[in-house]
């Protein structure tokens, strides 16, 4: 698995330029590709994206009938404008984490299952979300292990605590760029520093990671069990902090990938950051600078930038009138933006037709189902990553079924080979092809 | 008889268990046995030994919810039968009544599980410090302001902030510690360093006046504008409509257009420019578009850091006081949506007499830094609709502007304290006074007697002109003034005070003495100086009375003199030194940048009065007055600075005379500082030297001293010695804390803060362990500012105060409970417990009290009258008043409403949550919502009622509902009303009286809202333990338990001796052993 790395290199110096790096259907790219873990669409290293939209959907308008399942089900108001992909993805209905229970928490558990309550007298408990178990296995060959996509709207779009959607092996938030500009510098802009400038920069990172543990292990000294534990979230940081700086310097004399699009605009917010941000989505998988990426959306600027007035809050308590309008145009609105990514997706193509849709597996959806309720949770699940069966309306017979289940399905849909994630009691049979 | 009988038992009986509970909660969360039979007759047919539907088996199922899994287990059941799924519907339905009990008793014993599962047994987990306690520390150890909210947020809705097993830690956040670090010293020392290098401090300041500007020119030339389309349009039209070009509009449309816009505005514009001293500043007036408000934008290169807006305003005479009200907010251009409230004003001054007001701001990078002032409204208002609806106003009152503005400016950044040097400037008066006198006296008076005094010896031959003078009348004018004055300048001259100071005359001679601030030269005739930086100073004066002064005359007036208005008194002094031992005046002044710098002292006299004295007394002994006051040196020293600096300022400062070379006084140093910034603790020797090697190595690679100590600094300030309160304990075993530990607690506690210089001091001294000591230090804490901190961190989380900012507030509705009312509401709320520590008052007062603690604008709000300016204070209510305590609070009332409608259901949680401690249990998941009466026009009280004909819904709403009817008569927004009304589009519309009567469940009636008051304020001591709790949950940063019953009881118990003295809760929990031990 280093190969891919040393070959691309070489390949690059060869070629005689280290600046123009190969858009997914040059040669290189190809090179890249094929040598990663075969399986799957045409042995592609798999990619995924899970996007969560804080508070819920218009349950009347977004759910399909439930009557209607399988391939023959029409498409309610609020995926209408999903139309044209409607073999592309599956819509699931049963699905929820048995423990949560924060009516305004649409993200924080949403990839993880955990319960919140599981360390007795901590008020607030959480474990590894389902995106850093594929960054387990997908990461290692690319510059980032996933990427993080946040919004400034978090207070307003019903997320709950957490940094971004991915909690760490641990259940610790982690931090996600809310700023699409600054995520597109780290993407693809290279530093101008000296590689000796910035080889010098770890190195003196690593010497303030070392002076920190040496006051740490001096507050150690005499602490009870419990202490113990809280203090070693902080050595556990700096651990963290110590593996991203040996990423980081494996990856110190490779060059950024070009960007395949250019510099974003500032400023941009609501339903205009949303495209902006799924356009760097693409770029990042198309140019294999990570193969995982997780993008918590806004949703209040997102009901500003379409002209809506209402509260996002009191909008998910969407009462007959404005409110509810509100809500059904946001479903639309988000449907939309959805349809769009699709479209990029399948618009990367190689040139035997694989596109980069084919092997990329899309999570979309929500902890919170609609005003307050925690059951029956949004989900919807597109693109061939995971090699489930799409175009599908499921309607699951155990309505408690564990959204867990679907992260355990589609982690083994893309190889990652884990028997358990968070509450998981089994796969969703329903998704075999 | 007899049913009536056995009716009363079951009260009596039903309602003692539920008196017990609250007064000693019950600590073990077993379900009564006799609920089994209800199990028995629902359940175990299907969920039992040989059956287990769904893998559950209740024949067996333990009472007692002693683990976790047990307790899961029957959430689980308590989920089912809420959801309405068990028993199914074609098994056994238990009927209503032995439902509500069986639910009531499972959910309530949740609760206890819930309580009892999660008890701490009194171990406090060590925490790390929290946002706000991160920033006040940053702010006490090094002076510098560090923005928080960089920081993930801490705790969750059921956890305070303060509670360590909540307080998380990751590497994102680690790597936030030492970038907030680095940005925090480099904010200490950017501006020491420019100032060291002479450099100017980098001050800024530009004023915008609106009238020369965009905007009453603005309306003169929209005025004009719109005329001139007028015109073209009445010539156009008298032509027959032919061809617009030839009048020099490009079309029929843009001709339309332009007379459209005239009819719409013309009357506005006229209506306008008319208004008075339109010239001169401008009207803030809703009815026109871009006069609505006033912007002010600071250029992009302003640098981060404190700023000061002002504004010289006033408002018109005789406009009703709810409108006297200036709003500023912080935005941007692009976007309406994304402005946020920076502060609301109530303008005291006139259009005769504006007022200039200052509000401070903080820019920040990637922070909006465009400001606009406005007559206080709702935000959110589309422009269009505002103008609109101004424009369709009938009373005058209500339409006219109110607020007028001469000008806008900005200043900044404010300089860091102690970045300015101090200086003092002393100056002995009699040097000038008396070159000023004598040459008055010899120039003009003597001179001129004498030139005039040699024509006439010329026998008037020749012109006058050849001695200077005009002409004869001149010539008399200059004996007559020589002779009457002269004798007075002498008389000063010769006094010998004036060899040592200067005596004030009431009239001519030397009337006045003064004192100049840079850049005004320091006596007339000198240079111009360098300005000193606007902010606090402070002037001395030393004076005496004279001698022979008589003691009415023993006044010193302070003042602005100039020319053409003469002396404007500001301030009046009793002058008692005496030349013997005269007396120094010291007089505070705020100096801005265009305020007066020269400050004239005179002896108080009824202005105009002066010359008749002089007069009287010249025609009397020849002279003027005998003076009265005589001063000896006056001075001014500044800039003064208030409040604190960085208790490591000195230190950090002294770091440019680190001597170069040598390690030694760099660790020595760097020592020091991590003992600061450990709160008196000191750090391993391995640190320090690893410490000392990221500073050498950062000076190997060039950089200089100060940018080299930056590095191990910021580690400092990441490292867990810094980050968290550290209290090491082992395992299985508690030991009291050291003193510093103690001081270290308790500032934490009070002021979410460090502890001060004088609280290790006495922890080192061993003083704090004295309990009088200790009691002592907390009443200091508790009156210093800092202890605000206090109040807002444990009043917002123990009041559940975040949900006022859950919903938006219909405006439209409610227009005067806009942005400025609800934060003036939410400060309500903590001033009054502030009051409450400032006079030591009983925390029962928060259930019913003869007073309110308001500002003018929240006075204005409830129809208070007599209350004006924006400080809080108190004021009396009647006993009729729906006003003083929780209850009558707009905060506290809006909170219980989604924003448009009243909640019921909010209002009584809230009160049996926060004000009569029995918490109803979390609300239940997966309740199916009423559907049947969609469609329906109900009352308020109809529509609820439907609640408690479910019985998984009358558990909890029969104690709920009834006291959240009770509050109806205040709307969603915490006005009184009578009526109510609901309507629905395409149904109709239903009207009803309010009806607030009604019970506590199991207790006492109330007719109305005064008595329901009445109620809970007859159980203070319910409310007092609940904010005993708060409190200790708070204070020792983890929630309470059942183990905590005993300290909670005596906590209650030595407040209640003291009438609930909120302090004594304080005292009674740090005087408490669990306090003082870990």
């Amino acid at each position: 698995m280093k190969y891919p790395l040393q070959s691309r290199r070489h390949f690059l110096r060869a070629a005689g330029t280290l600046l123009a790096l190969p858009a997914l259907e040059s040669l290189g790219f190809r090179r890249f590709a094929s040598a990663a873990t075969p399986g799957g669409a045409g042995g592609r290293p798999k990619r995924m994206i899970f996007l969560g939209f804080g508070w819920g959907v218009t349950q009347e308008t977004w759910f399909p009938d439930v009557k209607q399942t399988g391939s023959e089900y029409a498409l309610p108001p609020g995926l209408a404008p999903l139309a044209a992909h409607k073999a592309d993805f599956t819509v699931i209905q049963g699905l929820s984490n048995k423990f949560s229970n924060e009516a305004h928490w649409g993200s924080t558990f949403w990839l993880t299952g955990a319960n919140r309550y599981a360390e007795p007298g901590q008020s607030f408990h959480n474990s590894i979300s389902a995106d850093q178990v594929a960054a387990a296995h997908l990461g290692g060959d690319t510059r980032f292990a996933s990427i993080q996509l946040n919004t400034p709207d978090v207070n307003n779009s019903g997320h709950g605590p957490g940094l971004s959607l991915a909690w760490d092996t641990h259940g610790k938030p982690m931090g996600g760029f809310e700023n699409p500009v600054v995520a597109f510098h780290r993407l693809f802009s290279d530093e101008n520093t000296p590689l000796e400038k910035r080889q010098a920069l770890i190195a003196q990172k690593r010497s303030v990671l070392d002076a920190v543990l040496e006051d740490a292990k001096r507050v150690q000294r005499g602490l009870n069990r419990t202490d113990t534990d809280k203090l070693d979230e902080y050595f556990q940081g700096v651990r963290d902090i110590e593996t991203r700086l040996g990423k980081d310097e494996k990856w110190l004399s490779v060059p950024k990938a070009k960007a395949p699009l250019a510099e974003p605009k500032p400023g941009l917010a609501g339903k205009e950051e949303i495209k902006l941000m799924y356009d760097l989505i693409v770029a990042a998988l198309q140019t294999d600078s990570t193969r995982v990426v997780t993008y918590r959306q806004p949703v209040g600027t997102l009901l500003s930038s379409i002209g809506t007035k209402v509260a996002p809050h009191d909008m998910s308590h969407y009462t007959p009138g404005e409110r509810t309008e509100a809500s059904q145009k946001r479903d639309a609105t988000q449907s939309e933006l959805l349809a769009g990514l699709f479209e990029k997706l399948k618009a990367i193509q190689e040139p035997d037709g694989t596109r980069l849709f084919d092997y990329t597996c899309i999570a979309y959806g929500s902890n919170i189902r609609t005003i307050h309720y925690l059951d029956n949770c949004p989900t919807l699940i597109a693109g061939g990553g995971a090699g489930v069966k799409l175009g599908q309306h499921l309607v699951l017979k155990d309505k408690n079924t564990p959204l867990c289940n679907l992260w355990l399905t589609l982690l083994n849909g893309i190889g990652a080979g884990v028997k358990q994630h968070g509450d998981s009691n089994g796969t969703l049979g329903e998704l075999a092809v | 008889m007899k049913p009536l009988f056995c009716l009363f038992l079951l009260m009596a009986l039903s309602s003692v268990p539920l008196e017990g509970r609250a007064a000693a909660p019950q600590t073990e969360a077993r379900i009564d046995e006799k609920q089994r039979v209800f199990f028995e007759k629902y359940c175990t047919e299907c969920h039992n030994a040989e059956k287990q539907k769904g893998q559950l088996r209740l024949d067996n199922i333990s009472l007692r919810l002693d683990t976790v899994e047990n307790a899961e287990r029957w959430q689980k059941i308590l989920n089912q039968i809420n959801a309405g799924e068990m028993p199914p519907e074609d098994s056994k339905q238990p009927e209503a009544g032995a439902k509500t009990e069986f639910l009531d008793e499972l959910s309530r014993t949740l609760v206890v599980a819930r309580k009892a599962l999660g008890d701490q047994h009194g171990r406090i987990t060590m925490r790390r410090l929290n946002r706000r306690e991160y920033q006040n520390t940053m702010r006490e150890l090094l002076g510098v302001s560090v923005d928080p909210r960089e920081l993930p947020a801490d705790g969750s809705a059921q956890a305070f902030d303060t509670v360590g097993a909540s307080l998380f830690m990751s590497s994102d956040q680690l790597e936030q510690y030492l970038t907030l670090g680095r940005r925090a010293l480099d904010d200490f020392f950017a501006p020491r360093q420019a100032a060291l290098t002479g450099g100017t401090l980098g001050m800024r300041r530009e004023r915008y006046e609106p009238e020369t500007a965009k905007h009453p020119v603005s309306v003169q030339s929209r005025y004009d504008e719109e005329l001139k389309l007028h015109q073209k349009f009445e010539k156009w039209k008298a032509a027959g409509e032919g061809d617009t070009k030839p009048f020099g509009v490009v079309d029929k449309t843009a001709m339309e257009f332009g007379e459209y816009c005239y009819q719409k505005n013309h009357r506005w514009f006229s209506e306008y420019l008319a208004l008075p001293r339109v010239k001169e500043g401008a009207y803030l007036w809703n009815a026109i578009s871009d006069v609505d408000e006033i912007a002010l934008k600071l250029p992009k290169d302003a640098e981060p850091g404190e700023y000061t807006l002002r504004v010289r305003t006033g408002k018109v005479a005789g406009m009703p006081a709810e409108r006297g009200f200036l709003a500023v907010v912080q935005g941007s251009d692009l976007d309406r949506d994304d402005r946020s409230l920076l502060a609301t004003r109530e303008i005291g001054g006139s259009l005769e007499a504006p007022e200039v007001l200052e509000i401070p701001v903080t820019i920040a990078e990637g922070k909006p830094r465009n400001f606009y002032f406005m007559e206080r409204r709702p935000l959110l208002e589309r422009r269009a609709e505002l103008n609109n609806r101004w424009r369709e106003l009938k009373e005058e009152k209500e339409r006219n502007p109110v607020l007028w503005v001469d000008w806008v400016e900005w200043e900044g950044p404010r300089r860091p304290r102690g970045v300015v040097p101090k200086r003092v400037e002393r100056r002995e008066v009699e040097t000038w006074a008396n070159r000023d006198v004598r040459g008055l006296l010899g120039g003009y008076y003597l001179g001129g007697f004498k030139s005039a005094k040699q024509w006439m010896a010329t026998d008037k031959k020749g012109s006058p002109k050849e001695f200077g003078l005009p002409d004869e009348a001149e010539v008399k004018f200059r004996i007559h003034v020589f002779e009457t004055h002269g004798p007075s300048f002498a008389a000063y001259i010769t006094n010998p005070l004036t060899e040592t100071g200067s005596l004030l005359t009431i009239h001519t001679v030397h009337p006045r003495e003064f004192v100049s601030l840079p850049p005004e030269p320091i006596t007339p005739g000198d240079k111009r100086r360098d300005p000193v930086p606007p902010g606090d100073y402070v002037l001395r004066v030393r004076v005496a009375q004279t001698p022979k002064a008589p003691k009415e005359r023993a006044f010193l007036e302070m003042g602005i003199y100039d020319k053409e208005n003469g002396f404007s008194p500001m301030r009046s002094f009793q002058v008692t030194g005496t030349t013997a031992k005269p007396q120094i005046l010291e007089i505070p002044v705020k100096i801005t940048s265009e305020g007066p710098r020269t400050f004239s002292f005179r002896e108080k006299v009824a202005t105009g009065s002066e010359s008749e004295l002089y007069a009287e007394s010249q025609r009397r002994t020849g002279v003027g007055p005998d003076p009265a006051l005589w001063i000896d040196w006056v001075e001014w020293e500044g800039p003064m600075e208030s409040g604190r600096v960085g208790s490591a300022a000195d230190l950090l400062a002294r770091a440019v005379d680190l001597p170069e070379g040598g390690a030694a006084p760099v660790r020595e140093w760097l020592e020091t500082f991590t003992r600061m910034a450990f709160r008196d603790q000191p750090a391993d020797a391995a640190y320090l030297d690893k410490l000392v090697r990221l500073y050498e190595q950062k000076r190997k690679e060039g950089a200089s001293l100060v940018e080299a100590l930056k590095e191990p600094l910021s580690v400092v300030l990441a490292s867990p010695g810094f980050l968290y309160l550290h209290e090491p304990v082992a395992e299985a075993a508690t030991r009291p804390l050291s003193p510093r530990e103690i001081a270290v607690r308790l500032a934490y506690f009070l002021w979410s803060a460090p502890p001060d210089a004088r609280l290790l001091d006495l922890a080192a001294r061993g003083e704090l362990g004295r309990p009088e000591v200790l009691r002592g230090e907390v009443d200091r804490m508790l009156s210093d500012p800092r202890s605000y901190e206090w109040v807002t961190g444990l009043t917002r989380q123990w009041l559940d105060m975040d949900r006022l900012d859950f919903f938006q507030f219909n405006t439209k509705k409610f227009r005067t409970f806009d942005e400025s009312t609800k934060a003036a509401a939410k400060e309500e709320v903590y001033r009054t417990v502030e009051l409450l520590v400032k006079e030591n008052l009983g925390v029962h007062s928060l259930l019913k009290s003869d007073f309110v603690v308001v500002n003018g604008l929240l006075a204005n709000f409830y129809g208070l009258e007599g209350v004006t300016g924006d400080a809080f204070r108190r004021v009396p209510v009647g006993a009729d008043s729906p006003r003083g305590g929780l209850l009558g609070m707009a905060a506290v009332l809006a909170m219980g409403s989604n924003g448009d409608q009243t909640s019921p259901v909010e209002r009584g949680a809230w009160v049996l949550r926060k004000l009569l401690n029995d918490p109803p249990p979390p609300a239940p998941k997966g309740v199916p919502q009423l559907t049947r009466l969609e469609g329906k026009l109900l009352t308020t009280r109809e529509r609820l009622m439907a609640h408690q004909e479910q019985p998984q819904c009358a558990q909890c709403h029969r104690k709920i509902d009834p006291i959240g009817f009770g509050l109806e008569n205040f709307n969603t927004v915490g006005l009184w009303r009578t009526q109510d009304s609901y309507e629905k589009k395409g149904v109709g519309k239903k009207e009803w009286e309010i009806d607030p009567a009604g019970a506590l469940h199991h207790g006492p009636a109330f007719g109305n809202y005064f008595e329901l008051r009445d109620r809970i304020a007859e159980k203070p001591e319910r409310f007092a333990r609940g904010f005993a709790e708060a409190m200790i949950h708070y204070g020792l940063g983890r929630p309470v338990g059942f183990s905590d019953e005993e300290l909670v009881d005596s906590v209650v118990k030595t407040a209640a001796q003291k009438q609930f003295a909120i302090r004594e809760f304080v005292a009674a929990l740090v005087q408490s052993p669990v306090f003082q031990r870990k």
